[in-house]
């Protein structure tokens, strides 16, 4: 019942509506195209080609389809995309939840401890950790990228949890007696999902660009195709210098329509859930 | 007299902005402590020690393999190098050790360019990190701020076209923005050079030639970063903006009969606040930014030595580095931390809440 008038809420919003439909066209292109398209790791003809009616979009230096590899890298790029988000949030909301919840002492440590790693810049500290690493899986990058990328989302989700305790309805379902429990439950989770919905979202996003970063430095994961590793390609060849634009063109524009449309998509879901920014 | 002047320390001693920057040090002395005990503990705790990785480094490279005449044991290679770099001492005397050198400034020698010290290689390369982060740093937050600002204002179509213009180029991956502006304005239309700080035929004096070579250099980087980060600014102001529009004392203000300009005025000011509780975040993020930045347009600062440490397995160079960078944050957060309780009327007058 309250997911489904969410969902209708959701969907009049206009921002929500097209980040939706540019997020589903990519999902779908991600989850399609690797079954149409050919190995992405085989070689097949001249390097670079231009696109035409073989290549679709051209062959990189190894004369390796670049259509192949630029749908499998947006499907790691999303699937680590995902796992990173959905690890960082759970972190952000252990360390973001646990200090209001249990007060005292451990709020003032959890909070502390998210001040502390919010001063880290994220980037550095990515290359210092992958440094030491000599293979590094998709799932051991996807744990540093959350290891790394919490800390401002359980400062928000804290400073969520604060004002939701103090809201009237929260308020107003204590003086009528209910358990602490039930008032967390029934009250303050259902308003607390929806935000943490709207913070996951934008994790995401955040860590395919944290990926994308670190496999620039040629420090993502190895032995695997995604977005970041098919733009180190294009730098480390030097595509740009050299005007092969389709080795460098389409793995940015996609990159560039998914952070917008998950930007997008953030705040849409913001405008629906904050009531303060409810359009009147 | 003596007394007035006892006086006057207890009053600078007891105020309320003197408490907040002992808060701040204090904080800031504590990351600074996480700083260095993680990069202390990292390689120690990695599977495998780092010695290990270079002895399997210089092993299997093809160009620095074993002179054949010389054959050492490589049992006898690795403990010759553990004890070069104190690896067979117990941990805690090695923390000590580490914190000493640290404070001395000591941060070793680099194994790529041996035996030159860490410290002067990053600190000559410092100036050209931040020249490019607080000048980025400070206009973006002029230039955001104030495009923000009116962006609130606009109506229909060109407020979306405004907020969707700032969240494409916020959003945007910088360091392929970069490629795309080098293959633009380097290849297509050879306006600009494309990679290093000067340009070959020129050996680096304090002349003007020279300086205008590098500034030269200076401006793809530069005005990538800069357009890259404007966005944020903007988005963040706009909302602001339009959420102190909504409130109660601009309403009470509009039905006073205010002009429409001075309540502009008032709900920026108000908005603009909470904007510069962003600078820390953002002066993190940008020094970050740069070390990717750097790699693409060879600029020589902090990343780009950064990048090469750590591909040519350069470790005292690479933890250099990581301090060094640290450092900056450190100092640039405690700056900012100083400039706000300056500008928040709450810490400058000592109301306490």
């Amino acid at each position: 019942m309250w997911g489904r008038k969410m969902w209708e809420l959701l969907l009049r919003n206009k921002k929500f509506k097209i980040s939706l439909g540019v997020i589903i066209s990519i999902v779908v292109f991600a989850l399609i195209g690797p079954m149409v398209a050919r190995d992405p790791t085989r070689r097949y003809g001249l390097p670079y080609q231009p696109p035409s009616s073989e290549f679709i979009l051209g062959t990189d230096k190894l004369g390796e389809d670049m259509f192949a590899r630029l749908c499998v890298g947006t499907r790691t790029s999303m699937m680590l995309g995902v796992f990173a988000g959905t690890i960082s949030m759970l972190l952000a909301i252990l360390f973001g939840g646990l200090g209001p919840y249990r007060g005292g002492l451990m709020d003032t440590c959890c909070n502390f401890f998210t001040n502390i790693m919010l001063v880290f810049p994220m980037i550095p500290l990515l290359v210092i950790l992958s440094a030491w690493i000599e293979q590094r899986s998709l799932l051991l990058v996807g744990l540093l990228i959350s290891v790394t990328g919490w800390p401002w989302a359980a400062r928000a989700a804290r400073a969520q949890i604060l004002s939701l305790k103090e809201r009237e309805f929260v308020n107003l379902a204590r003086i009528s007696g209910m358990k602490a429990r039930t008032v967390l439950i029934r009250e303050i989770f259902p308003n607390l999902l929806a935000y943490i919905a709207t913070l996951f979202v934008y994790a995401v996003g955040g860590a395919i660009m944290a990926e994308a970063g670190i496999s620039m430095l040629g420090l993502g994961p190895t032995d695997v195709v995604s977005l970041g590793n098919l733009l180190y390609w294009a730098l480390l060849n030097e595509t740009f210098r050299l005007v092969y634009w389709w080795a460098y063109l389409p793995s940015g524009v996609i990159l560039t329509a998914l952070m917008v449309a998950a930007f997008t998509m953030h705040a849409g879901m913001d405008e629906v859930f904050n009531p303060r920014l409810r359009r009147m | 007299m003596e007394d007035s002047a006892f006086r006057r320390i207890t009053r600078i001693l007891t105020h309320p902005f003197t408490r907040f920057l002992c808060k701040k040090l204090v904080f800031y002395l504590i990351v600074a402590f996480v700083a260095v005990t993680l990069v202390f503990l990292l390689p120690r705790l990695m599977p495998g020690n780092p010695v290990d990785l270079m002895i399997s480094h210089i092993v299997t490279s093809p160009i620095g393999g074993r002179p054949s005449g010389t054959m050492i044991p490589l049992e006898q290679v690795r403990k010759a190098m553990m004890a070069h770099f104190g690896l067979d001492k117990p941990l805690l005397e090695q923390y000590i050790k580490f914190w000493g050198d640290f404070l001395r400034g000591d941060l070793g020698q680099s194994f790529s360019d041996y035996p030159r010290s860490v410290a002067e290689m990053i600190l000559w390369r410092l100036p050209f990190t931040l020249v490019l982060v607080i000048p980025v740093l400070l206009i973006t937050f002029f230039l955001g701020n104030w495009i923000g600002g009116r962006s609130a204002f606009l109506k229909g179509k060109w407020s979306d076209l405004a907020y969707l213009l700032s969240i494409i180029f916020n959003q945007m991956p910088f360091f392929w923005l970069a490629m795309v502006v080098i293959s633009l304005f380097s290849v297509k239309f050879n306006i600009f050079p494309s990679y290093g700080w000067i340009s070959s035929e020129l050996i680096f004096t304090f002349n003007l030639r020279c300086f205008l070579d590098v500034a030269y250099h200076f401006i793809l980087p530069f005005l990538v970063l800069l357009i890259t980060s404007i966005g944020g600014w903007a988005i963040g102001m706009r909302s602001m903006t339009l959420y102190e529009m909504n409130s109660d004392y601009i309403f009470y203000a509009e039905r006073l009969g205010f002009r429409k300009s001075k309540l502009r005025s008032y709900a920026q000011r108000n908005a603009i606040l909470p904007q510069f509780t962003s600078l820390n975040l953002m002066f993190n993020e940008l020094v970050g930014m740069t070390l990717i930045l750097e790699n693409v347009f060879g600029w020589p600062g902090v990343g780009l030595l950064t990048y090469k440490a750590v591909f040519s397995l350069d470790f005292p160079l690479v933890i250099g580095c990581f301090l060094i960078t640290m450092i900056v944050v450190i100092f640039g957060n405690l700056l900012i931390d100083i400039a706000y309780g300056f500008i928040d009327p709450r810490i400058r007058t000592g109301y306490v809440g």
